[in-house]
């Protein structure tokens, strides 16, 4: 068993087989132990086919998809629920359920129908939820969380159901910034315990920041490599192809393509914090900083970030704030 | 755990005063002392003996078993569904099993068959009527995600054999008219001897069908997708549902008339009460309140202190329908 990767996927097809549509041929990828891997990809690729494909709920059109060896598809299904966690994109909701019953039902597949919990479970229950930090929270109702809370509870119940492999559909959609990186730094820390993570996203900065390997799904197939692989090969930049945006692989910035003639304008200021962050607002509003000006090309001066000087038409104004200056410049 | 312990204690007691009531009140004024001694069997008071285990002891083991039956199929069903709006009667399978009656009872006179069938046969009809819709739902909801669509094909349903009903209603003879009429009205009487221990293994059967589905319940109310994951066959758990459903609600329907809203309101009793989700709490919680419930309907049916008895079915739907405007002014996801 433990010779095999925990996930193999082999010549694998997916899409709406009804339709007879596939959108993505051959996947041949696989997944390691104690490996965090984000699955990345436009609306509409088949990230959740493929995750689905890969728990086993939905059949492929074509090749397998292998779990420690053994063909998903012909995995017994309470077998199966042992190996792999699958957290779907659906909130979990439920009137009337806290989260320790919430966690509670991810060790159902242990006991089949009847038979009771032992404490074992109730111990493994409770320590998933004191890992998520939402012990202060065990009694409170679903549906009375934070969208942080709740997908927080998501990630205790996989942790809950133990298994070796777990697979998470969107865990921080709908999360801020900051709930996204602690989902993102819980999952690693199961990574770092040994398991298997595959977690689908749209958050490219922090997947990039934290996953140790990126499936970058695209509609003619899965580019596999490690965050700044896929930077340094400009395969990220597939990504974006047909839209305005595009990855500035030497800021790692995403830049919004402006439409329009970029207007000329000369900077004046010395290298550092005030000077990046005065040609991020001109480039914002559709200018482009001059290195050969001429007479008529306006002249900002930066000294300090409430020491502004625009010089134009012969007349030199003075602003308090980037925003103010802003405000002038794209009224003349 | 400690709340639903207390409950069910609470529920039993309230069952036994009920029980109590429900057989010294009546028309005829019985004590208390003949009443138990009938139930022990040694009396001197024949009337009372006979009007107790003939009439008002099995008229109460009806109302508990059907309240029971309804509710707890009622449960099943807003589970199975989400749905806190769904239930038998909403889903229609009352009609089914109203339309079932309805082609045997009416049917049979229009067609010139004469009442052939008896009273077992109105019990098959109403079972085939409420089986016939739940397959339909079921088959429609594996391939209809929607929850809205297949509650409004249940009321199409419904309508539907509302419609059948009043064409059948329309040719069929002044008495079967009649008995067809007073079957809707719901009634808790009648059922004794045979018929009762007849009703009481189907109610038993669905019964335990549900009580074993109490984990796998647990795990579909979060979501298809919970329960695939976890290992469960979604198809079976709602075939069993289903099937247990229709057991419960059918015989109720077979047995008692289609007695609408206490299906659908006792569940939500349960729920505010218990505050929990835990079918291995709430399909005991519900089976006990669901008896008392309709315990409760019979008796105030039966108007004590006089000789009026109205319609079970309406006292239920009385009863019933506050709990439901509650439910829906509370939960504000129903009207999003």
């Amino acid at each position: 068993m433990s010779s095999h990767n925990p996930i193999s996927i082999r010549a694998l097809e997916i899409g709406y087989g009804a339709q007879g549509y596939s959108y993505m041929h051959r996947i041949d990828c696989h997944a390691q132990h104690g490996e965090l891997i984000a699955l990345v990809g436009r609306n509409g690729v088949g990230k959740s086919t493929l995750l689905r494909c890969i728990a086993g709920l939905q059949s492929p059109l074509g090749g397998q998809v292998l779990l420690h060896g053994s063909d998903v598809q012909t995995t017994d299904r309470a077998r199966r629920a042992q190996l792999l966690s699958f957290i779907p994109a659906d909130p979990a909701r439920s009137t009337n359920t806290t989260v320790r019953e919430f966690v509670t039902l991810s060790r159902y597949p242990r006991h089949g129908w009847f038979a009771p919990l032992d404490s074992d479970d109730q111990h493994e229950i409770d320590t998933a939820i004191h890992r998520v930090g939402l012990s202060h929270l065990a009694q409170r109702h679903l549906d009375h969380l934070s969208d942080g809370e709740r997908q927080r509870a998501m990630i205790a119940f996989a942790l809950a159901q133990d298994t070796p492999i777990v697979l998470m559909d969107e865990p921080t959609a709908f999360l801020d910034l900051p709930n996204k990186f602690e989902v993102v730094r819980l999952l690693r820390d199961m990574a770092l315990s040994g398991k298997t993570i595959v977690f689908s996203t749209h958050d490219i900065p922090t997947a990039f920041s934290m996953a140790d390997t990126i499936w970058l799904m695209l509609p003619d197939g899965l580019s596999v490599g490690a965050p700044e692989d896929l930077i340094l090969s400009n395969t990220i930049n597939r990504l974006m192809d047909g839209s305005h945006v595009a990855f500035d692989t030497a800021s790692g910035h995403f830049i919004y393509a402006h439409e329009g003639i970029r207007r000329p304008i000369a900077l004046n200021a010395p290298e550092g914090v005030l000077r990046t962050w005065t040609v991020h607002a001109l480039e914002r509003n559709g200018f482009t900083i001059s290195t050969t000006p001429t007479p008529e090309t306006p002249i900002i001066t930066a000294i300090e970030p409430n020491q502004l000087t625009l010089q134009t038409n012969g007349k030199s104004l003075h602003f308090g704030s980037i925003h103010d200056l802003m405000l002038t410049l794209r009224q003349s | 755990m400690r709340h639903t312990a207390i409950f069910m204690a609470a529920s039993v007691l309230v069952l036994v005063a009920l029980l109590t009531l429900d057989l010294v009140l009546g028309s005829v004024r019985i004590p208390m002392r003949d009443v138990l001694q009938s139930l022990l069997g040694y009396t001197d008071n024949t009337l009372a003996q006979s009007i107790v285990s003939n009439y008002r002891l099995p008229k109460a083991i009806t109302a508990i078993l059907a309240g029971a039956a309804l509710s707890v199929s009622g449960l099943l069903m807003q589970t199975i569904f989400r749905n806190p709006l769904a239930g038998p009667y909403v889903l229609g399978i009352s009609s089914g099993a109203s339309l079932g009656v309805a082609l045997v009872v009416l049917g049979s006179s229009a067609l010139g068959l004469g009442f052939w069938v008896g009273q077992l046969g109105v019990v098959l009809a109403a079972m085939m009527g409420a089986m016939l819709v739940l397959l339909l739902i079921l088959a429609v909801s594996m391939r209809i995600r929607d929850i809205m669509t297949i509650l409004i094909l249940g009321m199409m349903f419904g309508s539907a054999a509302s419609a059948i009903t009043s064409i059948l209603q329309f040719f069929s003879d002044e008495s079967s008219l009649k008995s067809y009429v007073l079957w809707t009205m719901g009634s808790v009487s009648g059922v004794s001897g045979d018929r009762l221990t007849l009703f009481a293994i189907i109610i038993a059967v669905g019964t335990v069908l549900a009580l074993l589905l109490a984990r796998p319940l647990n795990v579909l109310n979060l979501g298809e997708n919970y329960a695939k994951t976890l290992g469960y066959n979604v198809i079976s758990i709602r075939f069993l549902a289903f099937l247990s459903t229709s057991l419960l609600a059918g015989a109720a329907a077979a047995f008692c008339g289609p007695i609408g809203f206490i299906g659908l309101a006792v569940p939500h009793i349960v729920k505010i009460s218990l505050r929990t989700s835990n079918h291995t709490a709430l399909l005991p919680a519900t089976l006990i309140t669901g008896g008392n419930m309709l315990l409760l309907c019979d008796l105030l049916a039966q108007l004590p202190g006089s000789d009026l008895v109205f319609p079970i079915n309406s006292m239920a739907a009385l009863m019933g329908i506050p709990v439901v405007i509650y439910v829906i002014f509370k939960n504000k996801r129903i009207a999003a």
